[in-house]
């Protein structure tokens, strides 16, 4: 139920009050925080401003400020463009020209960033605009009335805090716009130097020209939606704000002085109210000793040897000697995933909307990067937060007015009944066959197992028939040797990880102790091994960032274009609109056993949501093992035996020829005479004895034939072998994202052209929310008192283009 | 009926035009003059001849001087065209734009003039694991045996 009223018209907000220019987020306040004219000046004057200042921030629990935050809150900034004349803002375009914060949000470089000490800068909630106009303490809830200062408790000490939104009859919050609340955390800066500064200001400020060495600016952001209200009557518009990064003031303060805000006797808070060295020294010795200001934001004047310290209001007030000074405290962050949460906490206690991604906010989905604080059922913020769906879950935001009534707009009219899963897993599975050894060798080793596979025949002919068939029986399982490796295959890569480091133990085939022979020595030959082992192992490769280049549409298909090369495997295509301000994962799943493995490439973290998936081979079968070297060497095994048969059966013919001749010659003998059987029986000898001889120079034959056969195998060996992914090996060996991305022609000026032509868009909104050059498509004017003529001629200009 | 004469030093289609005030006069309309075109004779002042620019508070409204006939040390008439854009209110009115100058959208913009000949090819660079795999070192081969 809460949506209705808290996402409200935003998307349509949303598309034309954000904008960029270079690395700047634009947000036009549609007179957020501005409902009166102050300072002197009339509603025109301020309707004429173009531009404003705005700080705020989640620090302070401005919705419920029975629970205490944790001393500091966002701080976020804005100022008033340069050119803008009027005094009381000069200081805040100097700001422009010295915004630190610009420098670092032009500058910081993602990928430089290492965490070695992370401070945390803050703020809270800032509106400046004059001495009577000072929005210290308020929320975005402020009241918009005219007389909205009357209503800010002046009568204690800060904080001054709106008790909660329901005790003012606030004009109904109708709609939501987009902020942006980025957490800064300081890690360090070191010089070209080589020299590390810590907070320390000097360097920090001079941080853009000093030296191009960024190391380590990272931050978190939350993104949140602002209120606006309706029916104000001194509804102003401010045009322009630009919410960047607020300074992260890095500060020493010994030497500072500080011009401070201070307590009068009535409690009320006054501005530009000068100290005396005495309370300068003061608030310095008692808190500003190191390190960061949070919430702090230092400016400086060309003229005054003081520093002015803007400082946030709520309730880091604390009262000392009658002056009202504020408390800094150092936020040490060492754990990202800490901080972050710690960021979305203070960004629950706001109530609003809101994200740790940019553009997830803009697309208004309630998805996972969707977050809302949570209230209690009097409306007030806890601190803690729901995700995505859940948000619907949540207690009405408030009973406050009718806040929404007159909305159109209701998301809820169209619900999405898919039901949506967040992650595709990957398959955890274990290995699949296990039947074997396993050893990770290196090239030496390699040599060392072919010395001891050809000394084999070797010592076959050392042997005899029977004992080395016995041996063959006793070391292997298969009596071939061979027959007992399963594969070698070279890995480009470390095959030791697999074995998981594992021992180095002497490499076993079957029962056989694996040895060779080291210039007359016998050597064992060790390789890692472990028995434990699992064939599917899962590498972690690494990541891309991927950013936009133009910020519109030239960052997607068909301008850009994006292809991702794996290596041992193929190019993919990815969809740019799924990675554009996402990181990129890689991972390969690979089967040990065949070489075959998966890449997965995916969303955000190494289990995040699949992109794509490709597969390929890494290993390379040399050649000693496969059928191709099986068969070597079951040749060779198969000519020694042949061999062996052959010179047997050779011995045997032998022996049986001289049988023949002595049987005949018994007969003879024994017949004292030639008869018919003995021409028979010579008949037979002759026959007997040319199958003998036959046999003779056949089995002899057979053995030359042997010794050819194993001759050929061995000739052979020179020839086999065989090669697979190979060619993977030889390419480049980290994955790359190839992007593609349209030319400007010469000349191109995206300011001038924003100027002139316009940035193309599709927005339906109400006039009074446009500034710059715009054209119109369609415009109802039915309110507007002209003639019929005049607005068919207000309709062409605008048609054609106009500059609001 | 009292008229404002200005120096408008913006283009005709800025709402909020850049215009400085020349001074203040009284001038009787014709019969015939309207409303969207009115002329406008002035009695001769030198100091009318840049005012390009009119505002006339009885119509709550502004005019541009597309032209002037002058009939020097006697009158000079301006021939004037309403403003529609600086005077009427339509700051509430429910509109739709296709262009602006200060959004971000990914709506596709035709008239960027993007090169139909060239692009980049770029390389994004990676960030690979401390233990990344592909890297030359030993170990390379792996052996199964029974």
């Amino acid at each position: 139920m809460v949506n209705e009223q808290i996402w409200g018209n935003s998307e349509q907000w949303i598309k034309h009050n954000i904008f960029t220019n270079n690395n700047d987020v634009f947000v036009k306040f549609a007179n957020t925080f501005r409902g009166e004219s102050g300072g002197g000046h009339s509603a025109d004057y301020w309707n004429n401003i173009s531009g404003g200042a705005v700080y705020w921030g989640i620090g302070n629990n401005l919705i419920n400020p029975d629970i205490e935050l944790d001393n500091s809150a966002c701080f976020h900034g804005a100022y008033v463009p340069e050119n803008e004349e009027n005094s009381l803002f000069d200081y805040w375009a100097f700001e422009l020209n010295n915004n630190y914060a610009y420098v670092l949000n032009d500058k910081i470089k993602h990928n430089e960033i290492n965490i070695p000490l992370l401070f945390v800068s803050c703020g809270s909630l800032r509106f400046f605009g004059n001495s009577g106009y000072n929005f210290n303490n308020n929320t975005p809830y402020s009241p918009y009335l005219p007389n909205a200062t009357a209503e800010i408790d002046t009568t204690t000490i800060a904080p001054k805090t709106f008790k909660n939104i329901k005790d003012y009859n606030l004009t109904p919050i109708v709609d939501y716009k987009l902020n942006e609340i980025r957490f800064l955390i300081l890690v360090k800066y070191t010089d070209n130097l080589n020299n590390n500064h810590v907070n320390n200001h000097n360097y920090c400020t001079d941080l853009y020209n000093y030296s191009k060495i960024y190391n380590s600016y990272p931050y978190v952001t939350a993104v949140i939606l602002v209120p606006i209200v309706k029916n104000v009557t001194n509804f102003q518009k401010l045009n322009n704000l630009n919410l960047s990064i607020s300074p992260l003031t890095n500060l020493t303060v010994e030497n500072t002085k500080i011009n401070y805000y201070s307590s009068n006797s009535t409690g009320i808070i006054s501005v530009n109210a000068n100290v005396s060295d005495s309370e300068n020294s003061l608030i310095n010795n008692q808190l500003f000793t190191t390190g960061i200001l949070l919430g702090g934001f230092f400016n400086y004047f060309d003229l005054s040897p003081y520093q002015r310290f803007l400082i946030p209001g709520g309730n880091m007030f604390k009262n000392i000697h009658n002056y009202t000074y504020y408390k800094f405290v150092h936020h040490e962050v060492t754990d990202i995933d800490d901080f972050k949460n710690w960021c979305f906490r203070q960004a629950a206690f706001v109530g609003f909307p809101f994200s740790d991604r940019y553009y997830s906010v803009i697309d208004m989905n309630l998805n996972n990067n969707i977050h809302m604080g949570v209230r209690n059922v009097n409306g007030l913020t806890t601190g803690e937060w729901k995700t995505g769906n859940d948000i619907i879950t949540q207690i009405p935001a408030y009973n406050w007015t009718k806040p929404n009534e007159e909305s159109k707009y209701n998301p809820k009219s169209f619900v999405d009944k898919n039901k949506y899963i967040s992650i595709l897993t990957t398959p955890n599975r274990k290995q699949i066959y296990t039947f074997g050894r396993y050893y990770a060798l290196n090239n030496n080793q390699i040599y060392k197992l072919y010395d001891f596979l050809n000394s084999i025949p070797a010592k076959a002919s050392t042997m005899s028939l029977n004992d080395f068939q016995k041996w063959l029986k006793d070391n292997f399982l298969n009596e071939n040797p061979i027959d007992n490796i399963l594969f070698l295959k070279y890995f480009p890569l470390n095959t030791s990880q697999i074995t998981m480091q594992g021992q180095s133990e002497q490499v076993k085939i079957s029962n056989c102790l694996v040895e060779y022979d080291n210039g007359g020595t016998t050597q064992k030959l060790y390789g890692y091994t472990n028995p434990q082992i699992d064939l599917l192992k899962t590498l972690n490769l690494g990541y891309f960032e991927v950013y936009k280049a133009y910020d519109n549409f030239l960052d997607y298909e068909p301008y850009s274009t994006c292809k991702l090369y794996l290596p041992y495997t193929n190019i993919v295509d990815l969809d740019l609109k799924l990675i554009v301000e996402h990181k990129i994962y890689i991972k390969y799943k690979i089967d040990f056993l065949t070489g075959i493995f998966t890449a997965y490439v995916t969303l955000d973290n190494y289990d995040g949501k699949i992109l794509t998936t490709a597969h390929g081979n890494l290993s390379i079968d040399i050649a000693i093992s496969g059928i191709q070297t099986a068969d070597y060497q079951n040749a060779i095994y198969q000519s020694i035996a042949n061999l062996k048969t052959a010179q047997l059966n050779n011995i045997n013919s032998y022996f049986n020829t001289g049988q023949t001749i002595f049987n005949v010659g018994a007969n003879v003998l024994n017949n004292r005479g030639i008869n018919r059987n003995n021409i028979n029986d010579i008949a037979n000898y002759g026959f007997n004895l040319e199958k003998n001889i036959s046999d003779v120079i056949s089995s002899t034959r057979n053995v030359k034939n042997a010794e050819y056969n194993l001759e050929t195998a061995q000739i052979k060996h020179l020839t086999v072998g065989a090669a697979s992914a190979g060619d993977g090996a030889l390419m480049y060996q980290y994955p790359c994202l190839i992007v593609t991305r349209p030319k400007f022609l010469p000349g191109y000026n995206a300011e001038i052209y924003s100027h002139t032509v316009g940035n193309a868009t599709i927005e339906n909104t109400k006039v009074s929310y446009l500034n710059g050059y715009t054209v119109f498509s369609d415009i109802d004017l039915s309110n507007v008192v002209a003639t019929e003529k005049e607005k068919q001629m207000l309709t062409d200009i605008l048609k054609n283009g106009v500059y609001l | 009926m009292e008229i404002n004469l200005y120096i408008n030093k913006s283009d005709f289609n800025y709402k909020n035009k850049d215009i400085e005030l020349i001074t203040s006069t009284n001038v009787i309309f014709n019969e015939n003059n309207n409303i969207i075109n009115p002329i406008i004779k002035l009695n001769y002042n030198s100091n009318y001849l840049n005012c390009n620019y009119i505002y006339i508070p009885l119509f709550n409204s502004y005019y541009f001087v597309n032209d002037k006939n002058i009939e020097l040390g006697k009158t000079i008439t301006l021939f004037c065209e309403k403003d529609v854009l600086s005077s009427l209110d339509f700051s509430n009115c429910s509109c739709t734009i296709v262009r602006n100058e200060t959004s971000i959208t990914n709506v596709i913009d035709t008239k960027l003039p993007i090169s139909q000949n060239e692009k980049d090819l770029l390389v994004i660079d990676f960030n690979p694991e401390i233990t990344y795999p592909f890297v030359d070192n030993d170990y390379n081969y792996f052996l199964g045996v029974i």
